[in-house]
């Protein structure tokens, strides 16, 4: 019988070279959250239901992907990264303190439909939180840490896009509207759908200057300097200008630094709004059409266990990132030497230690006994008739000593 | 400069969208030689057109194989693009609506069974009023489905009516009006935004002096 198993929809098998690369990926991204003092974390693949649905507006319930626990208790698989170490920082004890700057690599699970995404249900995440004092410098160290995370991984032509939720929130505040209405208005700026927007605001009975206002939104992306400048002609109240003030520190200290070219600002960027509570960003790289690299500062959550304490972070788009760096070719793996050693029974045990002398020296080495395994190595050592073939040039060799030589890997060992 | 790709549905809609196009100095004029070729390259080089299924223009935006596109407001709905829908072009305008035998009352079905090529747009419609259906899905001649009693009522694009009337159907309940949309990649209009950005602009300017509510002829 032919076995042909398909697989469930949205998720992918990764081989060899890809797999390969992905974690090359993630590992240039380990290594540059220690270096900037995050220490790593994991959470558990599944966790109760109960503490996603308890916090709202974070999760769309209908997303996750939920079992049934042996007491009939209702699971969930990791639906999100950040509620998680929320939970895990908030049942710190004096034994465990909490970690206040954390990066994880982990899978996400969600109940996406997307047909065509291999992706979709099950995909990776590598990000940062940091459990801070709030202040704007940490702001301002993580907006960078998010560009170096992309620019890291050998892409250099990217657009980290800046927005304020409070900007929109206190322009909100100008309003009456019910929650309902709010999620009809940002769903129509998250599309820049103006039209519709104009529509639902005249529905929806909104005064002249905020309708305005909102209407003004989609535009309001670009460079920083001119779309600061044209914000600052809808500002209806004090909290508006604090949130473009804090832009203002934010872009000037980025030109300071040199990243000028990398970042924009969208003051339309209301995605997320019920998490986000003070600056967000998410990353774009040319010539691909979803963000890499989303994050923000997240006060709001962290109230809901009870911790005294401000947060910012970020995720990276694993899955996303691995297919454009394939697409532009933006990272070679290093290729090593890689070498076969041909032999019978009765040579196995010089076979044997030599396969293990090369590999020693970094060498990929394997066994063979037949001529059909050896066509991708650079250099084959036939010990049964004492010859090596290096690149195409076959000699023979007298002693083992004399193959090191060749290759030039001196034996300083006897 | 990097061209800009634009996602065009096949038929009426790419000559109503390629004639505004030319209004603001973008001609494809390899698109009128008699040819089956999908992609064409406009006159100044800057862009480059592709021809597909009017379901698929977002999907192509989305993707970001297209920067931008023009797409009907139902694929858009139907298909659930994540993307920027930027412009409401005003052409292409027509009307969601169920329709059925003459003296059918949708109540008097419980479920009530429909036949469309819009599961997803009947789905929403008939939820958000908490009434219970169920759909079927077909991919053509839907018209026929109440009329062999496949289907109690059909949920359809009606433009004149006169496809109905022939098979003696009638509307029995309008749902919501569509129109042709302009959409953008949402990166696209992040990353090449100076070369977008004028390209919606002008467009704007001309839908806006029509009017939203002329008919684009």
């Amino acid at each position: 019988m032919a076995l042909n198993q398909p697989l469930p929809q949205g998720v992918t098998d990764l081989y060899a070279q890809d797999y390969e690369l992905k974690q090359t990926l993630i590992d240039r991204l380990k290594q540059l959250y220690h270096v900037y003092g995050c220490q790593p974390i994991q959470t558990p693949t599944f966790e109760y239901y109960d503490l996603f649905k308890n916090i709202p507006g974070t999760m769309d319930d209908d997303q996750m992907i939920k079992l049934i626990d042996r007491d009939g208790k209702v699971l969930v698989l990791r639906p999100d990264a950040t509620v998680p170490i929320a939970r895990m920082a908030s049942q710190a004890t004096s034994d465990a303190p909490l970690l206040n700057k954390m990066y994880y690599v982990t899978n996400i699970f969600r109940m996406e439909s997307g047909e065509s995404d291999r992706t979709s249900r099950s995909f990776s995440q590598v990000g940062v939180e940091w459990f801070d004092d709030g202040r704007e410098l940490n702001d301002l160290d993580m907006v960078v840490l998010a560009i170096k995370s992309l620019k890291h991984t050998g892409l250099n032509a990217i657009q980290l896009e800046l927005g304020q939720a409070s900007f929109f929130r206190a322009l909100m505040s100008e309003t009456d509207l019910d929650a309902e209405a709010e999620a009809q208005i940002q769903a129509k700026l998250e599309a820049k759908n103006e039209y519709e927007l104009s529509d639902l605001l005249d529905e929806l009975n909104v005064s002249e200057t905020v309708k305005q206002a909102l209407l003004q939104l989609p535009q309001l992306f670009g460079k920083p300097s001119d779309v600061l400048k044209q914000a600052t002609t809808l500002v209806l109240n004090s909290e508006m200008t604090q949130a473009l003030d804090h832009l203002t520190r934010l872009v000037e200290r980025l030109d300071e630094l040199g990243y000028a070219e990398d970042v924009s600002i969208d003051l339309g960027l209301v995605n997320h709004l019920n998490y986000y509570t003070g600056v967000m960003f998410q990353g774009y790289i040319e010539g691909y059409g979803k963000p890499v690299i989303q994050g923000g500062r997240y006060d709001q959550l962290m109230t809901y266990f009870n911790l005294k304490t401000s947060a910012i972070g970020f995720g990276v788009y694993i899955d996303d990132l691995l297919r454009i760096v394939k697409q532009q070719q933006a990272v070679s793996l290093p290729r090593p030497t890689q070498a076969v050693v041909m032999t019978n029974d009765d040579t196995i045990k010089t076979a044997m230690e030599l396969a293990q002398q090369l590999r020693e020296y970094n060498v990929v080495t394997t066994l063979a006994s037949d001529q059909d395994s050896i066509n991708q190595a650079e250099l084959v050592i036939d010990v049964v008739n004492q010859t090596m073939n290096m690149n195409g040039e076959q000699e023979p060799y007298h002693q083992l000593d004399d193959v090191f030589e060749k290759v030039g890997l001196t034996n300083g060992n006897d | 400069m990097e061209t800009i790709k634009i996602a065009l549905a096949k038929g009426r809609l790419a000559d109503l969208s390629l004639e505004l196009l030319e209004q603001i100095g973008i001609s494809f004029s390899s698109y009128y030689e008699k040819t089956r070729k999908l992609t064409f390259i406009s006159d100044d080089g800057n862009y480059e057109l592709i021809l597909v299924k009017a379901m698929d223009v977002g999907t192509y935006v989305e993707n970001g194989a297209a920067d931008i596109g023009v797409a009907g407001k139902d694929t858009l709905l139907e298909a659930g693009a994540d993307v920027f829908e930027v412009i409401d072009l005003g052409f292409g305008r027509c009307e969601f609506a169920v329709a059925g035998q003459p003296g059918t009352e949708l109540s008097a079905h419980q479920p009530l069974t429909i036949g469309t090529k819009y599961p997803k747009i009947t789905n929403d419609y008939f939820q958000a009023q908490g009434r219970q259906v169920e759909t079927i899905k077909l991919n053509g001649s839907v018209e026929l489905a109440p009329l062999v009693g496949l289907s109690d009522v059909i949920v359809d694009i009606v433009e004149t009516g006169s496809t109905l009337k022939e098979n003696n159907l009638e509307v029995i309940e309008t749902m919501l009006s569509i129109s042709a949309r302009l959409v953008v990649n949402k990166a696209s209009f992040k990353t090449k935004g100076t070369a977008i950005r004028p390209v919606i602009d002008q467009v704007k300017s001309i839908v806006d002096e029509k009017g939203r509510v002329t008919n684009g002829n």
